[in-house]
């Protein structure tokens, strides 16, 4: 008799990432106008594997196996449409063959080529950021119009009319940007990075704001930022400095994850956290990509958000921060990309670094525009700032503001239990 | 041993495709439930193609009828000691997690 080996697994998610990896191979060997066509195949493919793969094993190279079918069935497609009209497409009626194709070393280089252009179409000029987040979702990350509702907070007709006006988009705009491709400084491409890093840190932060209830789903979107973002800085046309940064700040955000929640799901400050619950090999991941974003003179936004993260990741205790580096990278973040909420972060560094007070004479030398005023982590910075100045009628107005404005339990709970404080007269940090 | 023949069907149109990640997880099930009951489940089958032929007399009639609520999707040939046995083995088949499904189990005649 045979031994009983287990059979081997897939990769988790692997599904998921193929179907992005074959839409994207398939959109260049076919053209983007055949978009619903190859999305059908792939959709057959993938339910033709699970019925072969269970009779007869998971074949050697599964990627190989479903990049094949899955081109097959195009091939399939084209030659059935071209019998039925009897006339000649686009193509001049080439029909393209059913070459058996071996797979060459280049085989991989040339899919993250493929996936890294998807994004850079998904990223599109025309396409508003939540059009884009979505477009990446559905065509990287391989999600359902279902599972895109559920991690975004959209209904699942909202995200299929973005979805619909995204593939228009995309057939028309795949041919031009594939023709830069080949050239990565061509204005088109180096145009196009910033909107694909920021659709990259959007796709981040949608997972990181997650909250105890829809935890697992959506820390699963930081998880998939991260890998687009190691698509990017393996790239020649995605590895600059800046994309370096982008991926050291939020593997830095990433390794503190599990340690903002307590057991209950309560949020957690900065200085409640348990240090020692940070992964430490995220963190060093993060330090070395921060330090390959060093190569050039370039100091993005990305470079100093970053470099605020490895402070924090670097801080010992919570006092031993140096909030002084930090108030200084929260300035030079103020003029390359003009925020009251940076500025709103240095009074809060200032505040550990030079005591309450400097920090609420940078908040009352600030004109904050009617936006901030109205926003709840403004009137908690100022409420729990005004609490350690023994200020507690103005703190406690403010605080309870915070508690209106929050948009979520656990944060609510945080400013009531500063409340708390408020009305036992508590000044302490 | 008796040998059953496991007809999978299913409404001819789901209301939606299952995602990459569903069919991953349907996989999964699909290998657990053939390595749990490996002396049972002795041909995966196959799955079947939407459409067909009905032949009746002279009559050649496209598909199954159309108006059909169920269309057999697949089958298995699965061998067992009762029909209580094969039940057994059916209730724990992935075809009984799609909604809508339904399996039937005949015995084969042994011929």
């Amino acid at each position: 008799m045979k031994s009983h080996e287990s059979p081997p697994d897939l990769v988790e998610h692997f599904f998921r990432h193929e179907s992005g990896r074959l839409i994207a191979s398939l959109l260049r060997r076919f053209g983007a106008t055949r978009l619903e066509m190859i999305e059908d195949a792939v959709q057959t493919s993938l339910a033709t594997a699970i019925r072969t793969w269970s009779r007869d094993g998971i074949p050697e190279n599964p990627s190989a196996w479903l990049s094949r079918a899955a081109r097959n069935r195009v091939i399939d497609e084209l030659r059935r449409a071209h019998t039925r009209h009897e006339s000649l497409d686009e193509d001049g009626g080439a029909t393209p063959s059913r070459s058996p194709e071996t797979d060459s070393n280049g085989y991989a280089e040339e899919i993250f080529d493929d996936e890294l252009k998807m994004l850079f179409v998904c990223c599109d000029d025309e396409l508003s950021p939540r059009s884009r987040l979505v477009l990446a979702l559905k065509f990287l990350c391989g999600f359902s119009t279902r599972e895109i509702a559920a991690r975004l907070f959209l209904t699942e007709s909202n995200v299929q009319k973005l979805l619909d006006r995204g593939r228009g988009r995309l057939r028309n705009a795949y041919d031009p940007l594939e023709k830069c491709w080949k050239d990565p400084d061509s204005p088109t491409i180096t145009g196009r990075l910033s909107a694909v890093l920021k659709v990259v840190y959007l796709l981040f932060n949608e997972g990181y704001s997650s909250m105890q209830s829809e935890r697992v789903i959506r820390q699963e979107l930081c998880r998939e930022a991260l890998r687009l973002g190691e698509i990017l800085v393996r790239h020649p046309v995605g590895g600059s400095p800046e994309a370096h940064a982008l991926m050291a700040l939020m593997l830095f955000h990433y390794a503190r994850l599990d340690a903002r929640m307590d057991d209950a799901g309560g949020l957690l400050m900065l200085a409640e956290q348990d240090r020692s619950k940070w992964d430490v090999e995220m963190m060093q991941k993060g330090a070395h990509f921060l330090w390959k974003s060093g190569q050039g003179d370039h100091f993005s936004r990305f470079h100093a958000e970053a470099a605020v993260m490895m402070e924090h990741c670097m801080a010992p205790t919570f006092e031993q921060t140096r909030w002084d580096e930090i108030a200084e990278l929260y300035e030079a973040l103020e003029k390359l990309e003009p925020s009251p909420l940076h500025t709103l972060n240095r009074a809060i560094a200032l505040a550990e670094w030079k005591g309450p007070e400097a920090g609420l004479e940078l908040l009352d030398s600030m004109k904050p525009p009617a936006w901030l005023t109205g926003y709840y982590l403004w009137d908690a910075t100022q409420g729990d700032l005004l609490r350690r100045c023994g200020r507690f009628d103005e703190a406690r107005r403010y605080l309870e503001r915070a508690c209106e404005g929050a948009p979520t339990q656990p944060e609510k709970r945080v400013f009531q239990k500063k409340l708390e404080r408020v009305r036992l007269g508590d000044r302490a940090r | 041993m008796t040998k059953y023949l496991f007809l999978y069907w299913k409404p001819p149109t789901p209301d939606r495709q299952p995602s990459p990640e569903e069919m991953q997880q349907m996989f999964a099930q699909w290998q657990a439930w053939k390595e749990k009951f490996k002396q049972q489940v002795i041909d995966m089958g196959d799955g079947l193609k939407h459409g067909g032929r009905t032949l009746r007399g002279e009559e050649v009639l496209d598909g199954p009828f159309p108006e059909a609520k169920e269309i057999i999707a697949g089958f298995s040939i699965v061998q067992a000691e009762s029909y209580d046995a094969a039940v057994k083995v059916a209730k724990e088949c992935p075809m009984m997690f799609m909604p809508g499904a339904s399996i039937e189990i005949r015995e084969m005649m042994g011929f």
